[in-house]
């Protein structure tokens, strides 16, 4: 045993590594922007996948009794449309203009835990490697994005595809924990001098107050799925007859999956109160107001979960408590929606297509809004809830919601990120028709479902007006699909010939236009100082700086 | 739910009429103020900064309280809305007992002992107590006009719902909860009489019927009982008794075959036998191969069964 090699002798100098460039510069990255940006790429690539899937839906339904995909298809497209819109695009999606942006909205260098940072990234791309993988295998997941028990246990599904999607967002689950601690631990510790909480970006206590959620939520969804395969793969009995209980994997898969519904809201309602006040050109108007209400929003979403069972029979005291909570966190949603408007009033509005898009969401997301608590009017709900109202509901939420406050968060920080603007032109394009195409697709979902329509059918019978109703929303879903199509061509347009942006094209207050466009992998040179939320705007004003304000 | 034909749906209806009346209102308000700011602070190039207003608490403590409020109330008459939609059946047996099954419907009425499938008949005028079982993966029991849906859950039998018909008439209804490959076609007819005819049709159903005379039906009834049919249909007074299918005793006076797929004509009947899969793809029935007489006969036989 005496050739262990031992470590090199010191007088020999250890060889540097050397700096990566082109591709390896991106993978081997463990730079916050850099990982942000790859975050909003997989994104990107994932719209597109499960954008098609959701046109074959649509395809599919745009007659009665249509086959353009069979029966089991079109359970495969819905089941991977839903699943990878919420765990592929929309929260990648907000979780990389987290990345992106809170460390430069709070004047840190990077995030606390970059390397950890990186990890969250590879897995949430290997996950979703592992999901489509199903594909090729010929064992697609067709079970819905919510994976009922007892339907995706043996013997009701006895192929793989259940597994696939368990284990794949499984391994999505731990890197979004993992990144959730990250932002929590950054916001704490990663400050610039000055940057009390009650100064911070209302972009950053959004994504704060998401982290927690996802802290606290994402775990519970993983113990599903861990008992779900369990079942599946071991022969346990969690979920299904002689022991467990059906109902109770309803009450684990809500417990996340209505926190869910605000881990994807709650940053764009702090995108939507970075831009509002930036093109009216006012404070946002009630700071503590809307920061606080994140964290009812928070608190709340833990305890809404069960409106999304109220047709499972718990008992009129579960469901009579959970309606109350379901109404209650209307309330501070409602909050946020009142103080967006005050912001515009007696502003100076500039319509950029950001300034767009961010009006087009307080409507839109008004309606969502709206239609949501007549589920919290249990009675309603039993009649409205797994129909396509409901469809439309949720779109209104994550589409006119989510979807429409990511894309004024690409028009207000792509020339932050690359030193370019997206064309105004083109964005104004984009905006109109995505917005019309939108509301044509989902609006008479509303009525589809009213009228009797159940989500998740393959087809439908030929009764009065139920085909026309199809109709419209197919033709409005393949034009919003179009619209979706010239905002990507927008990017690689002005990625190459977009105006030249520099450090602050919409003369911004908030830390991260201190700097270049884009930034330097340390970020800041210098900082200026902070003394309120808006630290540029005193830099500019100094005859009239937030900080002399109070109210 | 548009056309609600009974008390409950009604009030239903009512309650989601005001919830959009309010909903109405507010939208329209919030709608209102964002388009009148957006035409009436519209900048101009050359403005300067506006005057910098960080907010009003009176005014956020308002826009705090009063949708609670509003809120507060709409949970009270949510509350005694759901007593009287669902009222707690309070141990009374239930009319009619429907199963659901990969996918189609198994029914009975316990109190004549009657069994059917996928069409279920009620009295009209009458609240009918429905017990909702599920024999394989969770089904939902949902006649959008008659009242409210609710899910049937394997292992669970307590859900009941109480529907009720004030005309008589065809209504139309499904399995609302996604339940895998042929959920688009779990449908269901409730068909509501008046109370005599309703009488007449449970007297005629809980009869055995009548043993096959001619030739043609003999020869049907036998090739069904020396099929595998009989390992998954029943025909009341033979010896077919199994439950994985739907009840056969009296499918020739059902309006439709396969939960709603297609209407029940002898051409459709033969195609079914001979490939249901073509019809409904992923059905849990197989098909078979019978020489055109023999499934002339069998089709024959099934349609006598009224
Ligand atoms: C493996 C079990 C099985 C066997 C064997 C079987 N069936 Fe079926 N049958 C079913 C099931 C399950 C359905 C309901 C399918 C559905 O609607 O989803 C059904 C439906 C039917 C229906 C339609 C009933 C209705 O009211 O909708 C008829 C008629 C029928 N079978 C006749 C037959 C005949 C005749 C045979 C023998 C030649 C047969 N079945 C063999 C399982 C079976
Ligand atoms: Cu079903
Ligand atoms: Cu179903």
């Amino acid at each position: 045993m005496s050739n262990i090699t031992l470590a090199p002798e010191a007088s020999d100098s250890l060889p540097a590594l050397s700096k990566p460039t082109g591709l390896l510069s991106w993978i081997a990255s463990v730079d916050h922007k850099q990982i942000g940006i790859m975050y909003m790429i997989t994104a990107l690539i994932f719209l597109v996948i499960g954008g098609v899937e959701a046109l074959l839906v649509r395809l599919q339904l745009i007659v009665p009794n249509a086959q353009v995909l069979s029966p089991q298809t079109y359970n495969q497209m819905f089941t991977m449309h839903g699943t990878t819109m919420i765990f592929l695009v929309l929260m990648p999606m907000l979780i990389g203009f987290g990345n992106y942006f809170v460390p430069l909205m709070i004047g840190a260098y990077d995030m606390a835990f970059p390397r950890m940072n990186a990890l969250g990234l590879w897995l949430l791309v290997f996950g979703g490697l592992l999901m489509y993988y199903s594909f090729l295998i010929g064992q697609v997941p067709d079970g819905g994005w919510f994976m009922y028990a007892p339907l995706s246990e043996q013997p009701y599904t006895s192929h793989r595809g259940t597994d696939y999607w368990a284990l794949s967002i499984l391994v999505m689950g731990i890197g979004s924990t993992t990144g959730a601690i990250n932002f929590i631990v950054t916001v704490l510790t990663m400050r610039a001098p000055g940057m009390t909480l009650r100064r911070m970006p209302l972009f950053v206590w959004t994504t704060f107050a998401t982290a927690i959620i996802i802290l606290f939520a994402i775990p519970i969804l993983n113990a599903g799925l861990a008992m779900l395969e369990a079942d599946r793969l071991l022969g346990a009995r969690f979920f299904n007859r002689g022991g467990g209980s059906p109902v109770l994997y309803q009450h684990v898969f809500w417990a996340f999956g209505h926190p869910e519904v605000y881990i994807l809201i709650l940053p764009v309602f702090g995108i939507i109160s970075e831009v509002i006040p930036v093109f009216s050109r006012k404070p946002i108007f009630g700071y503590e107001f809307v920061a606080g209400s994140s964290f009812i929003i928070t608190f709340l979403s833990f305890g809404v979960w069960a409106h999304h069972m109220f047709a499972s029979g718990l008992g009129i005291g579960f469901n009579a408590f959970t309606a109350f909570g379901t109404m209650l966190i209307s309330v501070p949603t409602g909050i946020k929606v009142f103080s967006w408007i005050a912001t515009m009033w007696g502003g100076k509005l500039r319509f950029t297509t950001a300034m767009l898009f961010a009006v087009g969401f307080l409507i839109t997301f008004t309606i969502g809004g709206i239609t949501g608590v007549t589920f919290a009017i249990v009675p309603t709900d039993w009649q409205t809830t797994d129909s396509y109202y409901v469809v439309a509901h949720i779109h209104y939420v994550f589409v006119g919601g989510t979807l429409f406050g990511i894309y004024a968060a690409f028009y207000y920080w792509f020339p932050k990120m690359t030193g370019r603007m997206l064309s105004e032109k083109w964005g104004k394009i984009h905006f109109w028709f995505n917005f019309v195409a939108f509301n044509l697709t989902f609006f008479i979902q509303h009525f589809l479902g009213l009228v009797g329509m159940p989500r998740r059918v393959y087809t439908y019978p030929d009764l009065p007006g139920w085909t026309t109703m199809n109709m419209i929303s197919t033709v409005g879903a393949f034009l919003s699909g179009l619209a979706h199509l010239i905002f990507m061509f927008n990017v690689f347009y002005s990625l190459r010939r977009g105006e030249r942006a520099g450090d602050n094209p919409w003369d911004a207050w908030t830390l991260e236009w201190a700097t270049t466009s884009p930034p330097p992998p340390h970020n800041f040179d210098e900082l200026p100082p902070v003394r309120s939320a808006r630290p540029l705007w005193d830099l500019a004003h100094p005859e009239d700086p937030d900080w002399k304000r109070g109210h | 739910m548009f056309n609600p034909n009974s008390p409950q749906a009604r009030d239903i209806v009512d309650l989601f009429f005001w919830s959009m009346v309010i909903g109405g209102v507010i939208f329209v308000l919030v709608t209102g103020l964002i388009l009148y700011s957006v035409w009436r602070f519209r900048g101009r190039p050359g403005d300067g900064e506006p005057h910098q207003n960080p907010g009003n608490r009176k005014l956020e403590i308002a826009w705090t309280i009063a949708p609670t409020v509003l809120l507060a109330i709409i949970f009270v008459v949510t509350l005694s809305a759901m007593r009287r939609i669902d009222p707690d059946p309070a141990g009374q047996q239930p009319d009619v007992i429907v199963t659901g099954y990969s996918w189609w419907w198994h029914v009975e009425y316990p109190n004549s002992g009657v069994v059917t499938a996928n069409e279920i008949h009620i009295p009209v005028g009458q609240q009918v107590l429905f017990q909702l079982k599920a024999a394989d993966v969770i089904h939902d029991f949902w006649v959008p006009e008659l009242g409210p849906k609710k899910d049937m859950i394997p292992g669970h039998p307590g859900n009941t719902v109480w529907l009720a018909a004030d005309e008589p008439g065809i209504y139309l209804g499904a399995c609302a909860e996604y339940c895998g490959t042929q959920h688009a076609w779990m449908r269901i007819r409730v068909i509501a009489h008046p109370q005599e005819e309703f009488d007449e049709w449970l007297r005629q159903q809980a009869s055995i019927p009548a043993a096959p005379m001619s030739e043609e039906l003999v020869r049907g009834a036998q090739i069904f009982q020396e099929s595998t049919c009989v390992n998954c249909h029943a025909i009341a007074g033979t010896n077919a008794n199994a439950q994985a299918g739907p009840n056969l005793t009296h499918v020739g006076s059902r309006l439709t075959l396969g939960a709603g797929i297609i209407d029940n004509t002898p051409e459709n009947l033969g195609q079914w036998i001979l490939n249901p899969h073509a019809i409904k793809p992923g059905v849990q029935m197989p098909g078979y191969n019978y020489s055109p007489a023999d499934l002339r006969a069998l089709v024959a036989y099934l349609g006598s069964l009224q």
